[in-house]
């Protein structure tokens, strides 16, 4: 079988714009075929975009290309979300947003939903209880659960809704 | 709980900030005090529509948004918002009539609508306020925030219902002599507004808000709740003094009260300069610098005050300090707040169902600060003016100080006007501009029809 070039996606010239490319890159990521790869060049290392690639199933590799810029090649490792829900909440990934500044860990949160396969989990930290997030969450039938720990805010289990827990979604 | 946008809050912060505009131009024009004596019927009408048409419905309106969140309960007030807002808005109107019959500028008939109105105020508030305290009652333990404002409810009522005595024994003195008994000073009234329930409720409010916004621990001090209960303890003694001590009110709880309210505001401040050395955010917004310059105008006060007291001069200092307390302080920390949170409850309104799907603005996109911060220089630096214009006996100048934070004001709220209207996302008639930005005044039409919560 012949292996597909990677989709080569540049997002430098937006960022330099002040633009947001997210919604470019997951445009990008639901052009590609089975198996291809995504190769980013950005002006930055990515990382909080490592954690959504992750939970579309894509392993990383980065790079720095010289003058600051970066690129990322997004492997596909597999057949993503397929794991049951029950495996995927055993193995959620991660995203940790103390330290962001209101509203942008919700931002990162609903962008990190949107681009996981149903079914997959997300483990989510918060320096505040994020009741709008409740909120967006519950308007789209995805479920969480939260607890607040000793220190450091809350801890959040989000799961979107699969296939096989359909009923379960409400909170 | 999840917690939605209060359908209300953007009608209160409208109404309100009409009558703080209003306000000033009265004070500007020479229709109040500074113009006017501190006790007229004239001064009155202006003194009440900065305290209870400006700054309580500004308050009312946040707390109906912000305790939800604080509490995460759910949306709070749905129903009760509006008929307060009414209630509120027609006492005031009543009360003004009043206010305008002491003074002569109305029949004398007039003056029933003093108390009436008043009557109406407290209606309202008690509505809205009962519905707050329910919300808080249901989430003890509360966090710091939540306790500011639930001692600061209950001075919120004590002063309505003050406020209510003084109008009885102005309207029908025969009728109701024990109204006379509670109001032969009006010191307390003043104080349990301002410190008690403004100052109280701002504080709650910024121990949250600025440490969120400036990502810095909240209360890893303890001070807080420190300030709280000096604060609660130097009120409580001015009312036992009241109703335990002898008139005139010079007693020893009186001077206790005040030296563990001076005590209180010194703490405060310390602890809002550690929260500001901790921030992990280095550029501060407008917002924190706004809240900078208010914070810096109540550190002017309480010097001022503490020093009047000490030196004896408080009674000529009292008319400059009670203005920098309201418009450097708490109408200074108002409006900078207000243009943190009108573009984030704007964002969430627009955006929020659409965050994550496709490609939204950033709350920052929603305004443009270098268009908002020459205006919010020109109101403080006037407050500034009006306040040494004011210890200088300069009438005129302070007016016309007044004025220039009256413009600074307007251009302000023109700002709020653009963010409402989605302006600086996409300008009017681009084709990026929003087909459907939110009304400027609410009521919020729910992202989710069908969708409350529980």
């Amino acid at each position: 079988m012949t292996e597909l070039a990677p989709l080569l996606i540049d997002v430098r010239p937006t960022l330099r714009a002040g633009g947001e490319p997210f919604a470019d890159i997951m445009a990008a990521v639901a052009r590609l075929e089975p198996g291809q790869a995504l190769c980013l060049q950005a002006t930055f290392k990515p990382v909080p975009l490592f954690t959504v690639m992750a939970g579309r199933g894509f392993d990383h590799q980065e790079r720095e290309i010289g003058g600051g810029d970066w690129e990322v090649l997004f492997t596909p490792r597999g057949t993503p979300g397929s794991a049951s829900p029950a495996a995927a909440l055993d193995d959620p990934v991660t995203l940790d947003t103390r330290g962001l500044e209101p509203p942008e860990p919700m931002v990162r949160v609903l962008a990190a939903l949107e681009t996981m396969a149903p079914g997959a989990a997300l483990e989510v930290f918060t320096e505040r209880e994020p009741v709008f997030l409740y909120r967006e969450l519950a308007a789209r039938g995805i479920s969480i659960e939260s607890e607040r720990l000793e220190r450091d805010g809350y801890r959040h289990l989000i799961q979107r809704p699969g296939p096989a827990q359909k009923t379960e979604i409400r909170r | 709980m999840p917690v939605g946008l209060s359908r209300w809050t953007m009608a209160y912060f409208a109404t309100a900030l009409g009558a703080f505009l209003a306000a000033q131009a009265l004070m500007a024009a020479g229709v109040t005090y500074p113009s006017e004596a501190m006790i007229s019927g004239h001064t009155l009408v202006g003194v009440h529509l900065i305290t209870i048409g400006w700054l309580t419905l500004l308050m009312v309106g946040a707390l109906l948004q912000f305790v939800p969140v604080i509490t995460g309960t759910g949306e709070i007030g749905e129903r009760a918002g509006l008929p307060s807002l009414i209630a509120v808005g027609c006492g005031l109107s009543g009360m003004i009539a009043g206010f305008l019959a002491l003074d002569g500028t109305l029949p004398a008939a007039w003056l029933a609508a003093l108390p009436l109105g008043g009557g109406l105020v407290l209606a309202g508030l008690s509505l809205v306020g009962v519905i707050i305290a329910r919300a808080l009652a249901a989430a003890r333990p509360l966090a710091l925030a939540g306790r500011f404002v639930a001692v600061s409810l209950c001075f919120l009522l004590l002063t309505i219902g003050l406020g209510l005595c003084f109008a009885l024994a102005f309207a029908w003195p025969e009728a109701v002599p024990w109204a006379g008994r509670l109001t032969n000073d009006l010191t307390l009234h003043v104080a349990s507004g301002l410190i008690g329930w403004f100052t109280l409720t701002a504080i709650g409010v910024s121990y949250r808000l600025l440490s969120m916004f400036m990502l810095a621990p909240e209360d890893d001090s303890g001070l807080g709740v420190k300030v709280l209960r000096l604060a609660a303890a130097g009120l409580a003694l001015l009312w036992l003094d009241m109703f335990l001590g002898d008139m005139p009110i010079v007693g020893p709880m009186w001077k206790g009260g005040l030296f563990l309210l001076i005590v209180a505001a010194v703490l405060y401040l310390v602890d809002m300069a550690r929260i500001y050395r901790a921030r992990r955010r280095p550029i501060l917004e407008l917002n924190s610098k706004t809240a900078a310059a208010a914070l810096v105008a109540l550190g002017v006060c309480v010097v001022g005050f503490a020093t009047g007291k000490v030196t004896g001069r408080l009674p000529s200092m009292i008319g400059p300090l009670a203005y920098l307390l309201l418009f450097g302080w708490l109408s200074g920390l108002a409006l900078g707040q207000l243009y943190k949170i009108v573009p984030f409850l704007t964002w969430l309104e627009q955006y929020g169902p659409s965050l994550g799907k496709t490609a939204v603005p950033r709350v920052q996109d929603l305004v443009q600060e270098a268009r908002a911060a020459p205006w919010f220089v020109l109101y403080f630096a006037a407050v500034a003016a009006g306040t040494v214009s004011g210890f200088l006996g300069q009438v005129e100048l302070w007016r016309a100080a007044i004025f220039l934070h009256l413009v600074a004001s307007l251009f302000i709220v023109r700002e709020l006007w653009r963010v409402r209207r989605l302006r600086y996302v996409a300008p009017a008639g681009s084709a990026g501009a929003a087909a459907h930005p939110p009304a400027p005044v609410q009521p919020v039409q729910s992202a989710y029809p069908g969708k409350r919560s529980p």
